[in-house]
């Protein structure tokens, strides 16, 4: 028994920055990220046996918490609570407030791209994965990634300028204007 | 600072932000593994789809089960003995006219007889012996109640009447069809004079079909069982018993007081059993269930012959 906790922690060793990161990007404003790791990290660890591909240990980490996700997002829309939770989190981490802010509305502008462009962004953007192992992960071509993450970032990118220009002061006030008006 | 650069700021940013747990917290928590569960071993259904597939495969499995279980206490055969509408049965049976002429004498209306819907069993015989002593009875009561003088003359005449057709005495001592007279020579020499059944009709026909069948001389006990004689033997279904059965039969309808004779039938069918004797007059006996007695008198108009004997007569 503990021969295999020790294995098992030798393998995922290498594999924790990535994938805790992978899960806090799915987590936000979901479902608690902790929840997630473990609920993950129990199914490979009660299947560790199975895997016969160790190296590619990262990889099975990932579709599993991308499989658990989104079983859980079926159930549970984007709550407001979970999403200021992980923002205060992000300020109790040592970021600006202004920042965590920015990245929270990230966050749930990524969560109105595609599964595929949302997803192929996390990997890419924010856990550190290489193209090629995207590619690997989601048995696509490395043209096919390149161009659905170059699509996302472009749509993130309108969204998060709609976004801004909907919460500026000058906007809610020419809103208000039109109301009044 | 650009949108792009705004983005990348945002990745960048979201990249360096510490981890939300440890490796050190992972180490602890995989440490606690062995001691948990295996997921998804707790409750069979996962999602709401497998429980209302579930359901809904129970509830026909239980609606299919139950359903077979009604079917099977259903009876194979629907036993129906409802009593026999005299009027239905034999519209000429004389009791009714007899009544009649005493209503149309006496000006008195007779109560249809209620002992006939009461009686699972019903036989044309006890009806009529019954019918005549009730009349007997009620004649009696009326004879005692106050009455006009020349209805209880026109009473006591019908009451000699009645009585003296008793005390003469009709062939077969069974004032069956008042009116009718029944000679002697319809009747063989061998014929006992008076046919009358004895023992209970159900559980003679039981034995004789449990008979028939393990003798194999009926295939089911649902067509037409017609019993006759033929110079003492016995006939099922216009053929002959084979000899050596032949005393084994006799016996068992002798014990119901039935014994060889031309004119002598018993007819078992699902709706009905009768047991009697066919005179030109009619049927004379005992049926249970429901039947018309003029299919009976009808089908026995000709004497039986075995079908054998018959083919090679011809």
């Amino acid at each position: 028994m503990v021969n295999k906790q020790e294995t098992f922690m030798q393998v995922y060793q290498p594999c924790h920055e990535p994938f805790v990161r992978y899960c806090s990007a799915l987590a936000f404003g979901r479902m608690d990220t902790e929840d997630l790791i473990q609920d993950v990290l129990l199914s490979a660890y009660q299947h560790f046996e199975k895997i016969q591909k160790k190296g590619q240990f990262l990889h099975y980490l990932i579709r599993a918490a991308r499989n658990r996700s989104i079983s859980n997002w079926r159930r549970r829309k984007l709550q407001q609570d979970l999403l200021e939770k992980h923002t205060n989190q992000l300020m109790g981490k040592g970021l600006s407030p202004e920042l965590s802010l920015d990245i929270g509305l990230m966050y749930k502008a990524m969560d109105k791209l595609p599964v595929k462009q949302s997803e192929a962004i996390m990997l890419f953007e924010i856990s550190g994965f290489s193209i090629k192992e995207i590619a690997a992960m989601q048995n696509r071509s490395e043209g096919a990634v390149k161009t659905t993450i170059s699509r996302g970032r472009k749509k993130l990118k309108d969204l998060l300028e709609d976004s801004a220009t909907t919460h500026t002061p000058a906007h809610m006030l020419n809103t208000l204007q039109t109301i009044l008006l | 600072m650009s949108k792009k650069d705004k983005l990348d700021t945002l990745f960048a940013s979201a990249k360096k932000v510490p981890l939300q747990i440890s490796l050190k917290e992972v180490s602890q928590m995989v440490s606690t593994f062995p001691t948990l569960p295996p997921p998804g071993s707790g409750f069979p259904f996962n999602n709401l789809n497998q429980l209302i597939m579930g359901f809904i495969g129970t509830t026909t499995l239980v609606a299919v089960f139950l359903f077979s279980q009604s079917k099977q206490k259903e009876p194979l055969v629907k036993k129906e003995y409802s009593p026999i509408i005299q009027q239905e049965a034999n519209p000429l049976f004389p009791t009714d006219s007899l009544e009649s002429n005493m209503a149309q004498d006496t000006g008195i209306l007779f109560e249809p007889k209620t002992d006939t819907e009461k009686g699972e069993e019903t036989t044309a015989l006890s009806q009529a012996e019954t019918s005549e002593e009730k009349i007997v009875e009620e004649t009696d009561q009326l004879i005692g109640e106050p009455s006009d003088s020349s209805t209880e003359d026109k009473t006591s005449a019908v009451i000699d009447e009645v009585r003296g057709e008793w005390q003469e005495g009709l062939i077969s001592s069974e004032p069956v069809k008042a009116g009718v007279e029944i000679s002697v020579k319809d009747y063989p020499d061998n014929c006992g004079e008076n046919f009358r059944f004895k023992g209970d009709f159900k559980f003679f026909k039981r034995g004789l079909i449990r008979l028939l069948k393990s003798d194999k001389l009926i295939s089911s006990i649902k067509p037409r069982i017609l019993f006759s004689f033929y110079e003492n033997k016995i006939v099922v279904n216009r053929r002959l018993i084979p000899e050596h059965l032949q005393d084994a039969y006799l016996g068992f309808l002798e014990a119901h007081n039935v014994t060889p004779c031309p004119i002598r039938i018993i007819e078992i069918t699902p709706q009905y059993i009768a047991a009697g004797d066919i005179t030109a007059d009619g049927f004379h006996g005992r049926i249970n269930g429901r039947a018309n007695i003029n299919d009976i008198e009808s089908s026995l108009k000709n004497p039986i012959i075995p079908l054998g004997i018959s083919e090679s007569k011809e």
